[in-house]
């Protein structure tokens, strides 16, 4: 499973990228490729672009806020989670998105 | 109400760093003319400056609030909504503060999203973004916030002021009064009913009883407790305060102590009934000290008040006390954050819906 993903909280500082980090760790011990965006207090790092999307199988969203340059994701399946969801449960999130793509 | 809650978060996300630049902007002037006594015309500019950046804060929480519904298209109409949330358009109207932006905010995002959905013909339909939905939607919002918020905020102003003014002819009430006026600004931080309570206090300014400058003092505590209080918890007990919270904890006592109660935001949105609460306790505590003990002073606001006060010990105290007030009970009262590590899919309560 190729995933693209945006992690964005309110104050931007500090889950923002603990999400990022963790839905990475998640993906590497499961086996998935996965590149993360992070729309933090300092905008957009590790912006994904169009081919990433074209590429990918799903893209996750885990944010709290709306997010910018949101029409990339209309024509991808998209998932949208608390950042929590993210933070605490990166595996499990992953393997429910796995099942629920196969079960599409 | 999920998207009313992330409009909130989104809003509040755009407008902190404003809020921290008058918020320091403020401090930094207000203590080099203070404290080492400097009369510069260039300090007296930048301080007004940084007031006119906390006029624009309703209107940026307005858009971005309208931004996180409906995207690009509601900046327009959510900026303008909450700027008439700020400055009112209708003499008889008041501010509503952050609330008015909110409220603004939420309707220009529901609007633009209706009017997104109009049907028209391909062949002006690069009209309908660049001029139809902004003229439309702002001028809707126009007329919303102008007339009816505005008018209701303006009776509920009246009518609370004509409530506080009679009170205040009443000396066995004063701490009442100041306990009121406290927990006024508390419990919004920035919105109308805190707006209401500066209002009257600046109606009662001139008063040749003192009056003015004891409910000032009194609303000392309303505005200060709230986001060091928050600020200070956050370091006391780390465990019940997520890393975001902790990570806001320098930004929320700094811009306490210059009198801006906006940084509490954040805590109070995530814990509303626990944070504002505890605040409120405190705050009410703190202003019935103040006009217990008589205290006046004609500072503007945060610690520059204290100097120029009728006792600066015992302002500093009266703050102080309802400080740690509030602190200690929302060091109790917050529960942990919990840091469970959920790890298989059965225990993860979550349904995979695609958009």
């Amino acid at each position: 499973m190729k995933i693209v993903a945006v992690t964005a909280c309110p104050t931007g500082v500090a889950h923002t990228y603990m999400a990022k980090q963790a839905l990475e760790d998640a993906a590497a011990k499961l086996g998935h490729g996965i590149k993360v965006e992070t729309q933090g207090a300092i905008g957009i790092e590790n912006e994904i672009t169009r081919a990433d999307i074209a590429a990918a199988d799903v893209a996750i969203l885990a944010v709290e806020v709306g997010i910018a340059q949101s029409e990339r994701f209309k024509n991808i399946k998209t998932v949208n989670v608390p950042v929590n969801t993210a933070i605490k449960s990166p595996e499990a999130l992953l393997r429910k998105v796995e099942e629920a793509l196969k079960n599409r | 109400m999920k998207s009313i809650k992330k409009a909130l978060m989104t809003g509040v996300s755009y407008m902190l760093p404003f809020i921290v630049v008058a918020g320091l902007c403020i401090a930094i002037t207000g203590i080099i003319t203070t404290y080492f006594h400097v009369e510069s015309e260039a300090l007296t500019l930048l301080n007004g400056f940084a007031w006119t950046i906390m006029g624009l804060i309703p209107a940026i929480f307005g858009a971005y609030c309208a931004y996180s519904i409906a995207d690009k298209p509601g900046i327009c109409a959510g900026f303008l909504g909450g700027y008439i949330a700020a400055f009112p358009i209708l003499e008889t109207t008041k501010a509503s503060g952050f609330l008015g932006g909110l409220i603004a905010g939420i309707i220009a995002g529901y609007l633009v999203i209706l009017l997104k959905k109009l049907p028209f013909p391909k062949v002006i339909d690069s009209l309908k973004s660049t001029i139809v939905i902004p003229l439309v939607s702002t001028l809707i919002i126009y007329f919303i916030m102008a007339y009816p918020i505005g008018i209701v905020i303006g009776g509920l102003n009246n009518a609370i002021i004509n409530g506080l003014l009679a009170m205040s002819s009443n000396q066995m009430l004063a701490w009442l009064l100041g306990a009121i006026l406290s927990v006024m600004v508390a419990i919004d931080m920035g919105g109308p009913l805190g707006k209401i309570a500066i209002t009257f206090v600046f109606a009662v300014w001139s008063d040749p009883s003192g009056l003015g400058f004891m409910v000032n003092a009194a609303v000392f505590p309303g505005i200060m407790v709230p986001p060091l209080a928050a600020g200070l918890a956050a370091y006391l007990a780390p465990k019940k305060f997520t890393s975001s919270e902790k990570k806001n904890a320098p930004t929320a006592i700094i811009t306490g102590l210059v009198g801006i109660g906006e940084a509490t935001l954040p805590y109070a949105f995530r814990d509303p009934i626990r944070v504002i609460g505890c605040n409120v306790i405190g705050a009410g505590i703190g202003g019935a000290l103040m006009m217990v003990f008589k205290l006046q002073t004609p500072g503007v606001s945060g610690i520059i008040g204290i100097p120029p006060a009728s006792n600066p010990l015992l302002f500093t105290l009266c703050i102080l006390i309802g400080v740690v007030i509030s602190t200690v009970l929302l060091v109790i009262v917050k529960k942990p954050v919990s840091d469970d590590y959920v790890q298989t899919e059965e225990e993860l309560d979550l349904e995979i819906k695609f958009d």
